[in-house]
């Protein structure tokens, strides 16, 4: 793993204005779909990031790839910002998987249009230069080359996906952002797909943002994982920090989640009481209070990222003192 | 694509009849304002075997058959042209109104809906009052009574693939609002449209006959199925096939074409069957 | 709920305003209404004395408004035709018409209806199919079409009943026929399908399994609940039963205003026309405007929604 981050996301927030009345738009609240969330993204790495939905991780990885521009705070691909209006460059680095095989390929184009349409927006080619990246990606993947002119309804869920990876490849991105993206596939799929996805990582030295809301799934693929909740983050950890000693409550409740194989093995499982409380209207301070085994009265207030170990972070007063998290990224002048 | 042989059936049938209307012109070259008065009210072969007539012979001695042909190919090329103006027009203000969203899509919703409740048939008596009636009317007449239909399916197909995740993909790879709206949407589009084009090509034809018939639409000399029908109105009782035979050539187009749209519709694009 | 009636208003407003201004302008833009009457051409006082009768010597903006509140308090001027005031000629015609419109209303109501619920609960029945055949009849026979096949049997050929002109009962039954199949089976039709939805099959095989009690709890609850949709589509057959009407009127030589709106397009009188129009169409916008608001208190789910 790199020292030189690839990706820097600053404090980023993306609120959206909830109005009503049609002739005179009266603000009535916000959504803070992501609300101040700070990271670094090494070259090599697989970050997995984990939460409920509506946890805002659809939406970061919306402002990761430039497709909405965030209301605060600041993201930086290899130092260049990110915005909706960044150049086309800039575009080819980042590439994006996503959740649904089923609606994510076009279903009027052939296989082989949808896995060369990277290549048609940023380039021109000609037929054999395009079948020279095409070709040897759809080996990578595991699909035949015959596959190219047959159309995605001809497959199933794991090979659709298989053409999504395809498509994300043809460009040569460092990054991918991959949305759940084995979430809508049987589970014996799943393991196929996720080993697909290190392989590729070996041989084309990617770098990975992995979105899920299965703790196994993140177990599996990720180096580090941050953890979310209603925008925030709540813990931020390598794998081993974070499976080894989980210091937020929202954590622990997630791993405890875990299907374990062995029957036999305590059953130790957190349940949390409630429903996620309305994203518009947010409580002040910790927003995991309403649901907390351990929440005090202190949680009102907003508890900030803190160390509470080597590369690990969690946001929880029940943490001990420790360097605040968004002051290391000040002090490094970022 | 398996057709199911009734539905085979129908579209030979109708290929035909077209075929052979189109070709009336070549096939039997006649002056439409010919009048033979010494063969007026003929019956059929099939009532009067020895009739020179296959279907008879009209008020004016001309041969019912051949002008059926003619009318049947003047019906349909004006209702497909009306078809050709309601679906560009559909189009451009389904897209209009799907896309951008907002005020536009309001004010153009809103002259939809309004026009759909008015009834067709007055539209149709208002340019024929002011336009005066001829084919140039009629065609305007449907395009102008068929618009709101096709521009409503437009939209909310529009709409649906906005946000679609395919559309997202491709913006996330970077394509243009352009590339998108002719790779993605219209590509999408294409094949609801047609379908709907089809089943409403039928009421299209039934425009135009009853524009025609009461007067509005096609003038003589020219004719088209709704003129048969009104020239023949007033000899129900010598001569009724002037008026019959046209009749069942307009309700067996009709039908045809309903049921070969209604099956495509199925075929294609089941969830339009709520839309109709 | 107030508010929801004030913008159910405002369109309606709106539409006959909008569809007003289409006939404006359609008519200003396609000729001098001056041609229309001296057709042979005339004098230079002549010209401008019609046209200061017509009110045309005002700017545009006032034709407009004078002319929409002109034709909202009936005074639509005269028939370039006839020579009469307008309004006479459609007080004349109005019965007849409304006669034929409202009977031909009830028929779809009253037949439609209990056909399509017989339909759905009869499915797969004769009963069923001839429905079914009876509503694809319904759409692909043009009006004008049965009316004359309903005159070569029933009047010339059987002498049963008159064929055209108005008077007796008798004079009814072949018009409304005419008129009344298409929407009928278009109605008949919806019913069925949305009875289907709303019974299921099951639902309906494990009542005829238990007996005819529970038929009636069915009728009570389905048959509510899958009428919204067919009321939604009454608006809608309503205007094609008043443009039926106009065709239909021809076949059977009706006195009724169909027949002299077309007569009147037939030989481009035009203030027997705009009068005509704009007043179907603002008695349509306000019977939707009515169906809108009644079926609002049969289903709450609609107002919430607005």
């Amino acid at each position: 793993m790199d020292n030189n981050p690839i990706l820097e996301v600053k404090e980023a927030r993306k609120y959206y204005p909830v109005t009503k009345g049609f002739i005179s738009r009266r603000n009535i609240g916000t959504v803070k779909a992501v609300d101040n969330v700070s990271f670094n993204l090494y070259k090599g790495e697989t970050l997995g990031v984990i939460g409920e939905s509506g946890c805002g991780k659809s939406t970061l990885a919306k402002l990761i790839l430039g497709l909405t521009a965030p209301s605060g705070g600041e993201i930086r691909l290899n130092g260049e910002p990110v915005r909706p209006d960044m150049p086309l460059s800039m575009r080819r680095n980042i590439q994006m998987i996503f959740q649904d095989p089923y609606s994510s390929l076009d279903p009027r184009m052939d296989v082989r249009r949808i896995v060369e349409e990277p290549l048609r927006v940023h380039e021109r080619l000609s037929k054999e230069e395009k079948n020279r990246i095409v070709l040897p990606i759809m080996e990578q993947v595991g699909l035949p080359a015959g596959a190219l002119h047959k159309f995605p309804h001809e497959f199933s869920g794991g090979q659709r996906q298989r053409i999504g990876i395809a498509r994300a490849l043809v460009l040569n991105p460092e990054l991918i952002v991959c949305d759940e993206p084995v979430s809508a596939l049987d589970v014996s799929i799943q393991a196929q797909v996720l080993n697909l996805f290190a392989s590729l990582k070996k041989i084309r030295g990617l770098t990975y943002i992995f979105i899920s809301h299965d703790m196994g799934v993140i177990k599996h693929v990720s180096d580090r994982i941050m953890v979310m909740y209603l925008g925030q983050v709540m813990e931020i950890a390598s794998k081993r920090s974070l499976f080894g000693d989980a210091r937020h409550p929202y954590t622990q409740a997630l791993m405890s989640a875990i299907p374990k194989p062995n029957p036999a093995a305590k059953k130790s499982r957190i349940v949390l009481e409630g429903d996620l409380p309305s994203p518009i209207h947010a409580p002040a301070g910790c927003p995991f209070q309403s649901r907390c085994p351990q929440a005090m009265e202190k949680c009102q207030i907003k508890p900030e990222l803190k160390q509470v170990g080597e590369g690990h972070y969690a946001a929880c007063h029940l943490v001990n003192e420790g360097v605040s998290h968004d002051e290391i990224y000040r002090s490094k002048g970022m | 694509m398996k057709i199911p042989p009734f539905i085979l059936f129908l579209m030979i049938t109708f290929g035909i009849l077209a075929t052979v209307s189109m070709l009336a012109p070549v096939l039997f070259p006649i002056d439409l304002s010919d009048t033979e008065l010494t063969a007026r009210f003929k019956p059929p072969r099939l009532f009067d075997p020895e009739s020179d007539f296959l279907f008879g012979t009209d008020s004016l001695g001309r041969d019912v058959g051949i002008r059926l042909l003619y009318a049947t190919r003047t019906s349909l090329i004006i209702a497909f042209l009306g078809m050709v103006l309601a679906t560009i027009f559909g189009l451009i203000v389904g897209v209009l109104s799907g896309l951008n969203g907002g005020v536009t899509d309001h004010v153009l919703s809103f002259i939809t809906d309004t026009q759909l409740s008015v009834p067709t048939t007055f539209i149709g008596i208002i340019c024929a009052t002011m336009m005066g009636s001829d084919a140039l009317t009629v065609i305007i007449v449907i395009g102008v009574t068929g618009w709101p239909g096709f521009a409503r399916l437009v939209r909310s197909q529009v709409i649906q693939l906005k946000e679609a995740k395919f559309v997202e993909s491709s913006r996330s790879i970077g394509a243009s609002k352009t590339r998108i709206f002719f790779e993605h949407i219209l590509t999408n589009i294409a094949s609801p449209l047609i379908v709907y084009a089809t089943m409403n090509l039928s009421s299209f034809i039934l425009l135009e006959s009853a524009l025609s018939y009461i007067g509005l639409g096609i003038q003589p000399p020219e004719t088209t199925l709704g003129v048969m029908v009104s020239d023949g109105r007033n000899y129900l009782l010598q001569s009724w096939w002037m008026a019959v035979i046209p009749s069942v050539l307009i309700v067996l187009l009709i039908l045809q074409i309903s049921l070969i749209g209604d099956w495509l519709r199925d075929k294609l694009d089941p969830k339009l069957k709520n839309k109709t | 709920m107030t508010r929801f009636i004030a913008v159910r208003v405002c369109k309606a407003i709106l539409t006959v305003l909008f569809v007003w201004t289409v006939v404006f302008i359609l008519s200003r833009v396609t000729g001098d209404p001056v041609d229309w009457i001296l057709s042979e051409g005339g004098s230079e006082e002549a010209i401008a004395q019609v046209r200061h009768n017509l009110g045309l010597d005002f700017p545009l903006w006032e034709q407009y408004f004078r002319a929409f509140v002109d034709i909202l308090t009936g005074n639509a001027g005269d028939s370039y035709y006839y020579a009469r005031p307008v309004l006479d000629l459609f007080g004349e015609r109005f019965v007849a018409t409304l006669g034929l419109g409202v009977i031909v209303f009830l028929v779809t109501i009253l037949v439609g209806i209990p056909l399509g619920v017989l339909a759905a609960v009869k499915h797969n029945t004769i009963l069923d199919r001839l429905t079914m055949t009876f509503s694809i009849a319904g759409y692909t026979i043009p009006n004008f079409v049965l009316g004359i096949l309903l005159i070569i049997v029933f009047s010339l050929h059987l002498h049963l009943l008159p064929s055209g002109s108005y008077g007796t009962a008798a004079h009814y039954v072949l018009p409304v026929i005419a008129m009344a199949v298409g929407p009928t089976a278009s109605v008949a039709r919806l019913t069925r399908s949305s009875m289907l939805d709303v019974i299921g099959q099951d639902y309906l095989d494990s009542a005829r399994a238990k007996g005819v009690n529970e038929w009636a709890v069915i009728y009570k609850h389905a048959l509510r609940n899958s009428l919204i949709p067919v009321i939604t589509i009454l608006g809608a057959q309503l205007s094609t039963i008043i443009g039926g009407s106009v065709i239909v009127e021809m076949v059977f030589a009706w006195p009724g205003i169909g027949s002299l709106i077309v007569s009147s397009a037939r030989q481009r009188d035009f203030p027997v026309v705009q009068f005509g129009v704009m007043m179907i169409c603002i008695s349509i916008t306000f019977i939707n405007l009515l169906v809108d608001l009644s079926y609002s208190i049969l289903d709450p789910r609609i107002r919430v929604k607005n």
